[in-house]
């Protein structure tokens, strides 16, 4: 009986020892050159229309981080489940005013800032919190380069000629990414919502 | 005397762990009983409708909250084979259907749907072939 005591309490302490990782997340992505000069990977300026039509560049997410994804509405393979994890996402931090979230189109021809937001209501989302961008197509090809999305059109293997992965990115409001999940995979969204919270206190602790 | 009572209670006792255990056994095999249809319904459903039937908000509709589903008056076999009209404002890809299906597979999908999702009884591959029929084109 004390053996089994002894036993308990040792499984406990082991449990309760489990360290608390402090180590601050990565920035995610090789080095690019600023005015002659390495500077760590960034998301450069952009420019795009959001779904009630208002114009959005990276100046107004300065000062939010910002969780990202590339989809279109049209997509009938990976995006609704992508879609279903950046909504878990969403449901997390829907009172965080630090956090928001931006979903770009790979479809711009068809999907409209007026399709987007007809896409966002039936999604019952709030409008000011999760923006739906819509731009100039080979920007945005381009842009979800630079966040390291590998996105392609008229690719001959699939089925409407688009070809994306479903990740989903953390971005901070330096334009660093920070952290990212796969969006095909439940099972990653814990450990990127932890990466979230991490990043907010970080944020927290340097501001004070 | 005594040892004959003991030998009888063991016996009773041991037919009646046997009789659970085949019980459980069949509760649980009962539990997996379309298979194929689960195999089918993660290839060509879950993509839109997800793995566990939740749907995607008023995206693409749920299946295992679905009043329409759960009163019997959905065709379900056909919506499969020929695909579903979209609704008032859905906006997202439409539900083309999936003519390739034999009525076999079909069948397995739709009582994978009513048994897991559901919560309802199977229906007989007689039935389900019958109502493939209202709309053969």
């Amino acid at each position: 009986m004390n053996n089994c005591i002894y036993l308990l309490s040792l499984c406990l302490l082991i449990i309760s020892c489990k360290q608390v990782d402090n180590t601050p997340l990565p920035i995610i992505g090789n080095k690019m050159m600023l005015d002659g000069e390495e500077v760590d990977h960034y998301i450069p300026d952009f420019t795009f229309t959001d779904q009630n039509g208002n114009t959005i560049t990276n100046n107004d997410l300065d000062d939010y981080v910002y969780v990202a994804d590339f989809f279109y509405t049209f997509c009938p393979t990976i995006c609704p489940t992508v879609m279903k994890q950046m909504l878990t996402i969403y449901d997390e931090f829907e009172s965080n005013p630090k956090v928001k979230m931006v979903s770009f189109t790979l479809d711009p021809k068809r999907d409209t800032p007026e399709h987007l937001k007809q896409y966002a209501d039936n999604l019952g989302i709030d409008h000011d919190k999760w923006l739906f961008l819509s731009g100039d197509k080979d920007a945005t090809y381009d842009l979800a380069e630079k966040h390291l999305v590998s996105a392609t059109y008229d690719d001959p293997t699939s089925e409407d000629g688009f070809n994306h992965s479903g990740v989903i990115l953390l971005v901070d409001q330096n334009r660093h990414i920070r952290a990212n999940a796969q969006g095909t995979d439940p099972d990653d969204i814990p450990d990127f919502l932890d990466d979230i919270r991490k990043l907010l206190k970080e944020i927290e602790t340097k501001s004070k | 005397m005594i040892s004959v009572n003991c030998s009888k209670k063991l016996k009773l006792n041991l037919s009646s762990i046997a009789t659970i255990l085949l019980l459980s056994a069949l509760i649980a095999c009962n539990d997996h009983q379309f298979v194929q249809g689960e195999a089918l319904y993660q290839a060509y459903c879950s993509s839109c409708h997800m793995s566990d039937g939740t749907g995607l908000k008023n995206v693409y509709p749920s299946i295992i909250f679905s009043a329409e589903l759960k009163s019997g008056n959905f065709n379900l076999p056909c919506a499969i084979r020929y695909g579903h009209q979209k609704r008032e404002n859905q906006i997202a890809a439409s539900m083309d259907g999936y003519p390739k299906l034999s009525d076999v597979e079909i069948s397995n999908i739709t009582n994978f749907i009513y048994h897991d999702f559901l919560k309802q009884k199977p229906k007989s591959f007689n039935k389900i072939r019958k109502s493939l029929k209202t709309c053969a084109k």
